[in-house]
């Protein structure tokens, strides 16, 4: 691994390893289907099919940025978090996107102090993500990407294209060395004030939906994450959860995700810890409940009446 | 590429591209805008992930679930929520639906075989089919399986094979491939494929199972549009024979009609047994008869005797060694002498070599004589022409010893005849020889004093256009090109003149005066900057172009000669003049404006050949800018493969006007369609008719 010692020269990189190497923190990359699928499991705690890794890895392989679209809380954003990670065995930077985010909030700005000074150099020149993701062949997740302007999305695009950032103040081309970096864009169509993605964008990516996982994944996906917690929810109560979690889905504006089941469950068993309980009871359940569960006040009746009738005390 | 019973889709290379492009042109078709880029990325994506799932099988071949295979396509070309349900749909269609195709003509071969008490790789002898078909639900059964190919005859071991369940995998496979969801359906649509490729002789061996085949495929409405002409001659006779007078009659009636379409397929064909189906059925009309003796001149021995009447009639519009052949058949058998006086008016003179030796008793001595001289005359011009063409002394000598004699006869008429007592038959012979005089000049090289002589004869018309065409072509110093072109030029500027007329006699529109807009922005600019006389700009008005189309085909000499000149006529208002037959050629302005390259054109333009309307209407939309396009054709598209009423969806989108001229004899259907579409079309009765509304758009545009 190279270091900022090995850039005397050149300013930008120099300035990208000083700043962001420890945090991409490199790691010897993996690059099968089955170990990223095992590593997911084991390190982020995710359960993913192998079918969605070979795809995403195709896509990969043949330069294609990956779309993952589907409802909030089904785990596009950690799960593109993971591959990309375990990808390009560095920590993938994250892109939370807005309708502001522009070129100089992800390729780099320059200092307006030091520009003053020095003019447009590179030692005024400030490296961001993405341009930090480039040069240390790592992964970026840009979320939401249906949130960002049209520009800022056709300009992601051409970057992904060509694998490389074009800096014209400083006459230089950055181009990728490594296959580790990827770009993986999550969106939720459903989601308001956002806008529509281009024909032209949509062309470009690998489009994978994500959906709510079947019941026996989701408590499986519960149990994963409780780890050792998990010994305080009794199966029956499980059960109870993903009924309710099932229904809300099909009655509620905001339909949970398998991060709210995950949530509650645990807010559930914290609350049997604080009580002093040996297993969580109705009353815990019903008490994470809400707070969890309800996150817009329409929902009110829905999710008290839902809860109501599987967990009623 | 196919379903396998564990739900795998099972592929090679070759065949996904196919299916991907196949997919990707259907789910088009359902609104999803898929680039060239998709379906490249599609395959690419599902070759690695079959690599990196391990669904590869040996021999470069794919095996893949079903599932996957969907998530993965659905991945790259199903972009939005709403085009998920479309690609599932189509999808599902393309696979699924072929696979239970697959499934159910399996099942009805096997029901088959089970009918006629049969199994996958028995043989039977020949004699034992033939009771077996004796029974007619057998039979059908049989006759459909060897139609499909599942049974075939091995004629040298006198047995029927029935093929081993692997190799009825392809046969399965070309039903999938079209469609055919029906057993019987796919065995007739095989069997005309089969038709297709095979051998005469084969037709012969079997032909009874052929013409029980091809009813059936007459019956069932297929298109034998590939058929080759020669088959279809075959099996009409064959249907003939065995008293099958409608499939006869209709085969007979698409040979018929291809000739008119095509009369050099008559080559291809053997005449006597053309002849025979088309004189059984009543089809032969002069059109026909005229096609057969262009390309067959030797089928008139089998025409002579009944067709004596049609013969007379199409003298005119055949070829001048067919027209020799005839003449010298028809002067053979008694003729009266309205008949004579027919036929030397309309032949063409330099068929008149071919009279030498008539003897007629119902034409006095100097009507014998006069014609003697005149096919002398057409005798040494031919040996003349040969002569310089191939600078061989021997015809020059033999030319001179006929030309002799011409003017010894000639002699001999004058002395005997005096002039004024000239009968109908010798004005026109004598005409014809001062034709070919002309010709004759042509041939030695400074000559042309004939020429204004023909001129008068003729008028400036197009009969005398075609004439000089021939003293043209017959010409071989460039000298007396040179001037034939010239004196072709003045009878062109005379044709140009009565277009011009033509047109006040033409009704015109009265239309207002419209002001043009004044354009304000610039005008108030005027006004502010020179404080004196302001200058009003108004708006120009844009030039439209007329793109003239037209269809030099066969069947379209007529009125493609008269658009040509009055295209050259009008050349201000039309931008581009395209030919067209089976290829587009575009004619250059500088032909139109100058007379003798314009005369040089039409003289070596070729009509005939196929036509390609789509390609013509293709070029068409292909120019920029307004323009209004006109096409002169009879709207019958003859070369496959192509689809006219797409090209002229563009050509009406992208035109301000699109008119289309056509004769009495047009395709209506196409018309009607071109209708709809918004085009203009009118249908001409008549050259004159024809000649007024073309220099009335050209005018008016």
């Amino acid at each position: 691994m190279k270091t900022s010692e090995g850039f005397k020269e050149n300013v930008v990189e120099k300035k990208v390893y000083e700043t962001y190497l420890s945090i991409v923190e490199p790691f010897k990359p993996i690059r099968s289907v089955r170990g990223i699928v095992n590593r997911l499991r084991e390190d982020f705690k995710l359960i993913v099919s192998e079918k969605l890794v070979a795809l995403v890895v195709s896509a990969f392989l043949i330069g294609r940025p990956v779309l993952f679209e589907g409802p909030p809380g089904t785990g596009k954003t950690e799960v593109g978090y993971g591959i990309l990670t375990l990808w390009a065995g560095k920590k993938a930077f994250i892109l939370p996107c807005s309708e502001n985010y522009d070129e100089y909030r992800v390729i780099g700005d320059f200092h307006p102090l030091m520009a003053m000074k020095m003019g447009f150099t590179e030692e005024s020149f400030v490296p961001r993500p993405l341009l930090a993701a480039l040069v240390l062949d790592s992964g970026v997740l840009v979320d939401e990407i249906r949130r960002s302007s049209e520009e800022f999305q056709n300009m992601l695009l051409d970057i992904v294209d060509k694998r490389r950032i074009v800096i014209p103040e400083l006459k230089r081309v950055f181009k990728a060395k490594g296959e580790g970096f990827q770009v993986i864009f999550t969106s939720n169509p459903e989601d308001i004030a956002q806008g529509e993605l281009s024909d032209a964008f949509l062309r470009r990516v690998v489009r994978i939906k994500f959906t709510y996982p079947p019941e026996e994944v989701e408590k499986e996906i519960v149990k994963l994450r409780l780890g050792e917690d998990y010994r305080l929810v009794s199966e029956d109560n499980i059960a109870k959860v993903l009924a309710v979690i099932n229904e809300l889905r099909s009655k509620a504006l905001h339909k949970p995700g398998p991060a709210d089941t995950v949530a509650w469950t645990q807010m559930a068993a914290g609350l049997a810890k604080l009580r002093g309980k040996r297993k969580a009871d109705i009353r815990d359940f019903y008490d994470a409940a809400f707070s969890v569960l309800l996150k817009r006040s329409e929902d009110e009746d829905v999710v008290s009446m839902v809860v109501e009738k599987y967990f009623k005390r | 590429m196919r379903l396998t019973a564990k739900n795998e889709i099972l592929f090679k290379e070759e065949e996904l591209v196919n299916f991907l492009i196949k997919l990707c042109k259907e789910l088009r078709n359902k609104g999803m805008p898929l680039s060239i880029s998709e379906v490249e990325n599609a395959m690419k994506i599902l070759k690695t992930y079959c690599s990196l799932t391990g669904y590869i099988k040996e021999k470069e071949q794919y095996m893949v679930p079903f599932n996957d295979f969907k998530e993965v396509l659905k991945a790259v070309l199903a972009k939005r929520v709403n085009y998920e349900s479309v690609f599932e749909e189509v999808l599902n269609n393309f696979v699924l639906k072929k696979a239970s195709l697959r499934y159910k003509i399996v099942r009805d071969i096997e029901f088959n075989l089970k009918e006629l008490r049969l199994h996958y790789g028995d043989r039977i002898p020949v004699a034992k089919v033939k009771v077996l078909v004796k029974n007619p639900s057998k039979k059908q059964a049989f006759y459909t399986l060897w139609k499909l190919g599942v049974i075939k005859k091995d004629s040298r071991k006198g047995v029927f094979e029935i093929a081993r369940k692997e190799k009825i995998n392809s046969i399965v496979s070309k039903c999938v491939e079209h469609n055919l969801k029906d057993l019987n359906k796919a065995a007739n649509y095989i069997m005309l494929k089969n038709i297709q490729k095979c051998s005469l002789r084969r037709i012969k061996d079997e032909k009874d199972f052929y013409l029980d085949s091809i009813e059936d495929i007459i019956r069932n409405k297929l298109s034998i549009e590939d058929l080759p002409n020669t088959k279809i001659l075959e099996l009409s006779l064959y249907a003939f024979e065995k008293k099958r007078r409608n499939v006869s009659k209709f085969l007979a009636k698409i040979l018929a009609h291809r000739i008119l379409k095509a009369p050099s397929e008559v080559k291809t064909l053997d005449s006597s047994k053309l002849i025979k189906v088309l004189k059984e059925h009543d089809l032969l009309d002069s059109q026909i008869i005229a096609s057969i003796l262009n390309y067959n001149p030797k089928a008139v021995n089998e025409l002579i005797k009944d067709y004596r009447n049609t013969l007379l009639e199409t003298l005119s519009s055949i070829r001048l060694e067919s027209q020799r052949l005839v003449i010298s058949k028809l002067f053979k058998s008694p003729l009266s002498k309205n008949e004579i006086h027919k036929i030397i008016s309309t032949a063409n003179p330099r068929a008149l070599s071919s009279l030498e030796k008539i003897k007629y008793n119902n034409l006095n001595a100097s009507e014998q004589i006069l014609i003697k001289a005149a096919s002398k005359l057409a005798k040494a011009f031919e040996y003349y022409r040969k002569a310089f063409l191939e600078n061989n002394k021997g015809y020059y000598d033999m030319a001179n010893s006929v030309l002799e004699e011409y003017h010894n006869l000639m002699k001999q008429y004058s002395s005997t005849i005096p002039v004024h007592k000239m009968s109908e038959l010798e004005k026109i012979v004598t005409e014809k020889i001062d034709v070919l005089n002309a010709l004759l000049a042509s041939v030695s090289s400074g000559m042309s004093s004939n020429l204004p002589y023909i001129l008068k004869i003729y008028g400036a018309g197009f009969q005398t256009l075609h004439l000089l065409k021939e003293v043209y072509e017959a010409a071989v110093d460039d000298e007396v090109k040179k001037n034939i072109l010239h004196a072709a030029s003045m009878v062109v500027q005379r044709l140009k003149t009565k277009y011009r007329s033509c047109i006040t006699t033409a009704k015109r529109k009265k239309t207002k005066r419209k002001t043009a807009n004044m354009v304000i922005r610039d005008s108030i600019y005027n006004v502010l900057r020179f404080e004196e006389k302001p200058i009003v700009y108004q708006e120009r008005k844009k030039e439209v172009k007329v793109i003239l189309l037209v269809d030099v085909s066969g069947s379209m000499r007529e009125f493609a000669e008269h658009a040509i000149l009055i295209a050259s006529t009008f050349t201000k208002s039309i931008s581009d003049l395209i030919v067209f037959r089976e290829y587009v050629v575009k004619v250059p302005n500088r032909i139109l404006k100058n007379p003798i390259l314009l005369v040089e054109f039409l003289f070596n333009l070729k009509f005939g050949g196929w036509t390609n309307i789509a390609l013509a209407l293709s070029e068409a939309s292909r120019r920029k800018g307004r323009k209004v396009v006109v096409m002169i054709s009879d709207l019958k598209q003859t070369v496959k493969g192509y689809n006219p009423l797409d090209e002229a969806k563009y050509a009406v989108k992208g035109s301000i006007e699109f008119i289309v001229l056509t004769p009495p004899l047009h395709d209506e259907a196409f018309a009607n369609e071109l209708k709809t579409l918004g085009a203009k079309v009118y249908a001409v009765n008549n050259v004159e008719d024809f000649v007024r509304k073309l220099a009335y758009i050209f005018r008016s545009s």
